[in-house]
């Protein structure tokens, strides 16, 4: 006689709003490492120049960046070197771009197995946003040395640059998971994926700082969450321009409101996932 | 503490008739994600692929299912494994639920065989330490040891499929979902699938087991459901059910 420990599970239609099963997503915990694990492998497989992928996106955006935005057309830079300037705030958005885009897809990349097996759907959106962070350290390294190497000296508000970056991974889980719903069921996401996101790159103070949005129009400005990670990210690294705090709490107020949003649209729509997908 | 597995009660699954009719619009749509009730469309939309199913499942139990393409017999496996929900009646599982759909799910062609091993287990939801332990035996029972590090897009297609096989055989859930798996391999390795499924059953485990292969279901089932248009005709003895859908056929 074999004893174990009985658990029991009810399955019926469930019609109420659910939110995040976190006892779950504890017991699947390994599978989300496992997922996060597998796609970093594949991605760099019979791949010649591997993991300097990582580092070439946001390098040679930062190249043409100061070129032609610092160098032709004088964007001011905040006393910051302008390759600095770029590169600092490259380095957070090709993450936030890669994982978002990533984890749209990643529901119906996974289309074959989340109509044979089951495990919580939100571990593909979430191990999307996970992965990247790969990427982003290899980006980071290289951030560090341009640092050191244009003399702007590090102080300890370095550390600050993990709350931001915590911040630009709910932001990316968020937009993560709502995206990644609506598509499978409107491919239409798809399609604007590439477009929301080249969108958002000109909408956040990237290639320029933020200062130069007129005052009056910051805390509208703000409701882009990224103006506050990405100007607070930048600030915390070179110490130079410190974010508007108004825009800072505007943008932390949207990046939980789109959180919320992401993970009840997502939870509300996956029951039906396996049979639209 | 009650014997019974599996029990399902007035089980239902609607389907809405899709691909031909027009898609859904956002139009439409918006306003049903964020509304608490179900919408309910007309009538003529909708097909139930399942209807009224109830029966129990005892530990220990094997229990074929059998029926033509189409009667609902894969949709009672999803819903039972979590994959779909159901529009009516409920499911009762007590223990843990391992299904197998169709092996090799979540294999990649780029992953080498260990690493698949690893992955398409964690998939179908074995630990890592668990897998740490079975490994050798997996690997045993695929016969691919020559092969582990070499991508498995580089496989042939017998040994692709006894890899995905041995990895789902050494899960170790209390109740087994299995949806014509055993149409894969020789003769011979077919044979030590359904001897590994019979120990599973040995063990005091619960087995529900679709199959179109009726040799199959005989040696390993003693009680078969026969479904058809998605309710039961017939629930009893493997032979008896079998000769129902037999003469039903003819």
């Amino acid at each position: 006689m074999v004893f174990f420990k009985m658990s029991k599970t009810v399955i019926k239609s469930r019609h109420n709003w659910k939110s995040i099963n976190l006892k779950e997503l504890w017991e699947y915990r390994e599978l989300l490492l496992f997922l996060v694990w597998k796609d970093i492998r594949i991605r760099y497989k019979q791949s010649l120049l591997g993991a300097a992928w990582a580092v070439i996106q946001p390098f040679s955006m930062m190249v043409i960046f100061s070129v032609f935005f610092g160098r032709f057309m004088k964007v001011p830079s905040e006393g910051i070197p302008y390759p600095v300037f770029a590169y600092c705030a490259l380095v957070p958005w090709t993450y936030f771009s890669n994982s978002l885009t990533k984890a749209t897809s990643s529901v119906i990349d996974y289309q074959g197995i989340i109509t044979k097996v089951y495990f919580p759907r939100i571990l593909l959106p979430l191990s999307a946003v996970l992965q990247n962070l790969f990427d982003f350290l290899i980006a980071f390294v290289l951030l560090i040395i341009m640092i050191l190497f244009f003399n702007i000296g590090i102080t300890p508000k370095i550390f600050l640059s993990f709350m931001f970056l915590m911040l630009m991974i709910l932001t990316a889980a968020g937009a993560g998971f709502l995206l990644s719903a609506i598509n499978v069921e409107y491919r239409d996401v798809r399609h604007a994926i590439t477009f929301i996101v080249q969108l958002w790159l000109f909408a956040t103070p990237i290639a320029y700082p933020a200062s130069i949005v007129p005052e009056r129009w910051r805390t509208l400005y703000g409701l882009n969450p990224l103006v506050g990670i990405i100007e607070g990210f930048r600030w915390s690294l070179t110490g130079k321009s410190p974010p508007d705090i108004k825009m800072l709490s505007v943008s932390f107020l949207t990046i939980m409101i789109l959180l919320l949003l992401g993970i009840f649209c997502f939870r509300n729509m996956e029951k039906t996932f396996a049979d639209v997908v | 503490m009650s014997d019974i597995a599996i029990r399902v009660n007035g089980l239902g699954k609607r389907y809405r008739l899709g691909e031909k009719l027009p898609y859904k619009t956002i139009k439409e749509e918006l306003p049903k994600i964020f509304s608490f009730r179900k919408s309910l469309a007309k009538n003529d939309d909708y097909i139930w692929a399942l209807r009224d199913i109830s029966f129990e499942v005892r530990k220990g139990e094997a229990v074929g299912v059998i029926g033509k393409n189409g009667a609902g017999k894969s949709t009672l496996l999803k819903i039972l494994s979590k994959i779909t929900e159901p529009t009516e009646g409920n499911a009762e599982i007590n223990g843990k639920m391992g299904s197998l759909l169709e092996v090799g799910t979540g294999f990649h062609p780029e992953l080498t065989g260990r690493e698949n091993i690893y992955f398409n287990g964690a998939i179908l939801g074995m630990k890592k330490k668990e897998i740490d332990r079975k490994f050798d035996e997996i690997v045993a029972f695929s016969e691919v040891e020559k092969f582990l590090d070499t991508p498995v897009k580089r496989y042939s297609s017998g040994m692709y499929v006894r890899l995905a096989f041995a990895v789902a055989a050494h899960l170790e859930p209390d109740i087994l979902l299995i949806d014509e798996v055993l149409a894969v391999g020789d003769a011979g390795f077919q044979k030590k699938c359904i001897e590994k499924m019979k120990n599973v059953a040995q063990e005091g485990r619960a087995i529900l087991f679709i199959s179109h292969n009726l040799t199959a279901v005989q040696s390993l089932c003693k009680r078969t459901i026969y479904i058809v248009d998605g309710r039961i005709l017939k629930d009893g003895f493997t032979t008896e059910s079998i000769d129902t859908y037999v003469s039903s056929t003819n």
